[in-house]
């Protein structure tokens, strides 16, 4: 039922087509503008004519912030318990308590090393321990919740040993070492920027921080020193900002460069960080190339709210993700209606496909199996228990061709848009037919929790392991159907069946 | 997204210089390990004992040119192809030599260059419009080397797993693993989108888009001929048996199959090659194996008027150490051996019944006209149409150019039968 209606939003009357919501993907109400980014959202879908969308439904919110903040489905209880709160602040207490969990500390770690490269070799070259070292370091900066500004400088300013202090390898991983690469590394990871798009003389300026930063192999077996290297004589360093920075010959000026970074004269790092945070929370950033913070800004306005937000928290990593969690855009519906009027209508949830090590721990949280990974290259062999999940790997170049179809960014870059999330046919005939999912789908059936089920209970348990949703009389009646079209002995295979469709669905694919 | 778009414009405005009709197809047999030259392509009769082990050489249906007793079969079918006794390069280890091979590109420096089967499978995409994936590996991966660097996934191989020998060979993905008929499968994949209530609510969201082409395609894959391809069933057993029924026979002939779908790129990975000890035993069933399929395949598509737009290339990442190891542990093993080596070529441009390059009495140096591992990639790039000095797209936007710049020497002009200017 469809008619046109007019309704009173911030004071100005626009005309909307109205529908109902969808079912089981819509709550009944549309979402409701509460922070300053909020308000930004809001504009922003205005001048794209666009109106608020009805809020996703309690299922569809569930599974989308574990995903989004745990990198895993919800269990079956977590979904249920959630759907079942009455509690008006659940969405807030299920955002709180997964940026807790162990689940976000590993996910968003994994984040982070695609970020800052980490990989044992080729092009960046940290071998296996230092792999693991830095994966550590990484996890602790999520887990303790340090302040960025706080680890960002740990890692700048760093010397030592790959062994023995971990933020060092913030200089090893690169692909070349040298201070015109550092100084390019630097701008992207921690302003956004691309250095070698910068004046020459800006570049001049700027490589010149890392003057001096060398590379020291030991005695020890792929052991390395990362030092600065005291000049002589007095020099004038000059600012991003244009401001000079005379630096004696005992002044390692990569201090004087952390500093200028986290002080409130570079804007850069806290927008950085922000657009960061949205990309990995949305799989879409603030600024048209989401990797240069100097192409066109899709949204100042929000950008702006919320890298004050971040800079008055003084750096709160685990703040910002709350506050881009809790935005109206976690709360939407990605739906939109079918016709194209109403997808110009509302403002939509942006779906995407899950990440590659997502999708492979959904799979075997599912089905109850595992995969043990190994690498023989480089030295010291890698063998990683078969009960570590994905996410949690730290090496990146870790062998898997499961990982590497589903678009396991090369961490060669860092670059946001290194990881890809676009489906492809090789993709699904993979999902659809290979060996190794077929195996892993037929023990879905086997599973304990399964197998003392009759048949149409499994289906029940089945959309709520896969979709954290119940099964739609629909769509429970077009499975029974399709059993009686069947020979007794063989109707349990449209039942098992269903798993490999539910698998194959863009409802399990997606987050959405 | 970003990404594929400025790949898209950075092909299109890579100038190719092809006058005439370039290859349609390589398969690359790449004998994994490190293939003894002595006991293929450049036997050494006349060296002593601790070198050939009295192995003798035989000549060819090229008047001039002999080849290891080993090999037979590909004797009689030396017209079809030319060898190169001259391959050299400085990586003794496989990963190394592997990645130097495979991209033309010593290892180090600062990016991973994409390994040709996934350079040729991206600039022939643009014609190939197949619904198998341009660049397919038989049976099993060569790890990271066989992979696409900084390019984008859609030039990544599809690895085919399973058994070519086997009744049913199994390919990951495009055979189905389970034992459905067709009729069942239909009726699953309708159950599916029957069940898709998402997609009935949100069908015009742009990323479901995604979903639906990607799954038009591999559906079109499984129900359509595309699959066939890889059915061995549909040859006769007389065929089968003329390539061998061994693993890289019966590759050779999936190969073949392949081609006659236009697929661009088909790496077979024949394995066991890295005889370190007990070189001669492993030899003799390996040389057999390998006799057999690769002269099948060469008379094979020869007969069927493939053989000029097939390029077929034969090498692995580097020769053996000519003097023989006796003691123990090795037994009578050949180590690694970068700095003399052999190839072979044929098809799609190549000429046949010729040897270009030349190495001394033992095959432990080259001799004449050396041939680095860019040369002949830059040749198989000539003969495809694509210019081994054109750039490739990359994330960091910045000039990468597919080959370094040919050596001294230069590519395998010598052998292309006159259809590329340059």
């Amino acid at each position: 039922m469809r008619f046109v209606i007019h309704m009173a939003c911030c004071g100005l009357a626009c005309t909307v087509l109205a529908r109902d919501p969808v079912l089981p993907f819509e709550g009944s109400n549309k979402v409701e503008v509460v922070s300053r980014a909020d308000k930004a959202l809001q504009a922003a879908w205005k001048t794209k004519g666009c109106v608020l969308p009805y809020v996703a439904s309690d299922y569809v919110f569930v599974r989308r912030i574990y995903l989004s903040l745990g990198g895993r489905l919800p269990t079956v209880e977590e979904a249920k318990d959630f759907v079942d709160d009455t509690s008006p602040g659940k969405y807030k207490k299920v955002i709180d308590s997964l940026l807790e969990s162990e689940s976000f500390f590993d996910y968003w770690t994994m984040k982070w090393c695609d970020a800052l490269r980490v990989k044992s070799e080729f092009p960046i070259n940290l071998w296996p321990n230092a792999v693991y070292g830095y994966q550590r370091r990484i996890r602790t900066f999520i887990a303790k919740n340090e302040p960025y500004d706080v680890f960002v400088r740990a890692l700048l300013t760093a010397s030592g040993s790959n062994f023995r202090t971990m933020e060092v390898n913030f200089y090893r991983a690169m692909a070349e070492r040298n201070q015109d690469a550092i100084a390019r590394t630097v701008g992207q990871t921690f302003m956004g920027i691309r250095v070698d798009k910068l004046t020459p003389q800006a570049q001049t300026n700027m490589v010149a921080f890392f003057n001096g930063v060398t590379y020291s192999g030991t005695q020890e077996w792929k052991e390395e020193i990362v030092y600065w290297k005291p000049i002589e004589a007095k020099r004038t360093l000059v600012l991003p900002s244009h401001r000079k920075k005379t630096a004696d010959e005992t002044t390692d000026a990569r201090s004087l460069f952390a500093d200028y970074l986290t002080s409130s004269s570079c804007d850069t790092f806290a927008r950085a960080a922000v657009n960061r945070v949205w990309y990995w929370m949305y799989g879409e950033g603030l600024y048209a190339d989401p990797d240069d913070l100097n192409s066109t800004c899709i949204n100042e306005k929000l950008v702006a709210e919320l890298a004050e937000g971040f800079v008055a928290s003084k750096y709160d990593f685990k703040a910002l993700c709350r506050t881009v969690a809790s935005s109206i855009l976690m709360r939407a519906s990605s739906v939109g209606g079918n016709d194209a009027e109403s997808k110009r209508a509302y403002a939509t949830y942006p779906v995407r496909r899950m990440d590659a090590e997502v999708l492979e721990d959904a799979i075997r949280d599912l089905s109850g199996t595992s995969f043990d990974y190994s690498s023989v290259i480089p030295e010291p062999f890698t063998y990683i228990p078969a009960k570590n999940r994905t996410v949690t790997l730290a090496d990146g170049s870790i062998n898997s061709q499961f990982l590497i179809l589903f678009g396991r960014p090369a961490r060669d870059t860092g670059l946001l848009t290194e990881r890809n999330n676009i489906i492809s046919p090789k993709q699904m005939l993979f999902l659809y037919n290979s060996g190794d999912l077929y195996r892993r789908i037929s023990s879905i059936s086997r599973l304990g929790s399964m197998k003392k089920l009759k048949a149409e209970q499994q289906v029940e348990l089945a959309y709520w392991m896969f979709f954290s949703r119940p099964v739609m009389a629909a769509e429970k009646k077009r499975i029974q159907e399709a059993s009686l079209k069947v020979e007794g002995k063989n109707r349990w295979r449209v039942y098992q069946d269903v798993s490999w469709q539910l698998m194959n669905s863009k409802e399990f694919l997606y987050i959405h | 997204m970003i990404k594929t778009k400025h790949m898209a414009t950075l092909i299109s405005c890579v100038a190719v210089s092809v006058t005439a009709q370039t290859a349609k197809s390589v398969i690359e047999i790449w004998v994994w390990g490190g293939p003894s030259q002595l006991e293929t392509f450049d036997p050494k009769p006349k060296a002593p004992t601790e070198y050939n082990n009295n192995l003798k050489a035989i000549p060819t249906n090229v008047e001039g040119i002999e080849i290891s007793e080993m090999l037979p079969k590909l004797a009689q079918q030396a017209d079809k192809y030319s060898l190169i006794r001259s391959m050299t390069h400085t990586h003794n280890g496989h990963e190394t030599a592997t990645y130097l091979m495979q991209t033309g590109r010593e290892p180090g420096g600062g990016r991973v260059y994409p390994a040709i089967g996934a350079v040729v499978a991206m600039f022939k995409s643009k014609r190939y419009q197949g619904d198998i994936p341009p660049y397919v590996i038989l049976t099993v991966p060569k790890g990271r080397f066989s992979e696409i660097g900084f390019l984008s996934e859609q030039y990544a191989p599809l690895v085919t797993g399973g058994n070519p020998t086997q009744p049913r060979f199994v390919v990951d993905g495009i055979v189905p693993a389970g034992d459905q008929s067709p009729d069942e499968m239909k009726a699953r994949f309708d159950q599916m989108d029957a069940l898709d209530t998402l997609g009935q609510v949100a069908s015009e969201n742009a990323a479901y888009k995604d979903f639906k082409t990607a799954g038009a395609g591999a559906r079109r894959v499984v129900f359509g001929d595309a699959a066939k391809a890889f059915d061995l069933n549909l040859e006769s057993a007389e065929m089968r048996d003329k390539y061998g029924r061994t693993q890289v026979g019966q590759s050779c002939l999936v190969a073949r199959r392949l081609v006659e779908q236009g697929v661009p790129y088909i790496t077979i990975n024949a394995q066991g090659w890295d005889s370190h000890k007990r070189h001669f035993e492993v030899m003799r069933q390996r040389t057999a194996e390998m006799d057999q399929a690769v002269a099948a395949l060469l008379a094979d598509l020869s007969e069927k008027k493939l053989l000029d737009t097939t390029i077929v290339w034969w090498t692995g990442e580097f020769g053996r150490t000519p003097r023989i190891q006796q003691d123990a542990p090795w037994m009578g093993g050949r180590n690694h051996f970068c700095t003399c080596f052999c190839a072979l070529v044929a098809g799609g441009g190549f000429a046949g019944g010729r040897v270009v390059g030349e190495s001394d009495e033992t095959a432990s140096n080259v001799a004449k006209r050396p041939v680095a591992p860019q040369d002949l990639l830059g040749s198989i790039y000539e003969l495809c149409g694509i210019d081994p000095d054109g750039k490739l797209p990359n994330p960091m936007n910045v000039d990468c150019v597919i080959l370094p710049p040919e050596s001294k020497e230069g590519r395998l002009r010598e052998l292309y039968n006159n259809r590329i200017s340059k």
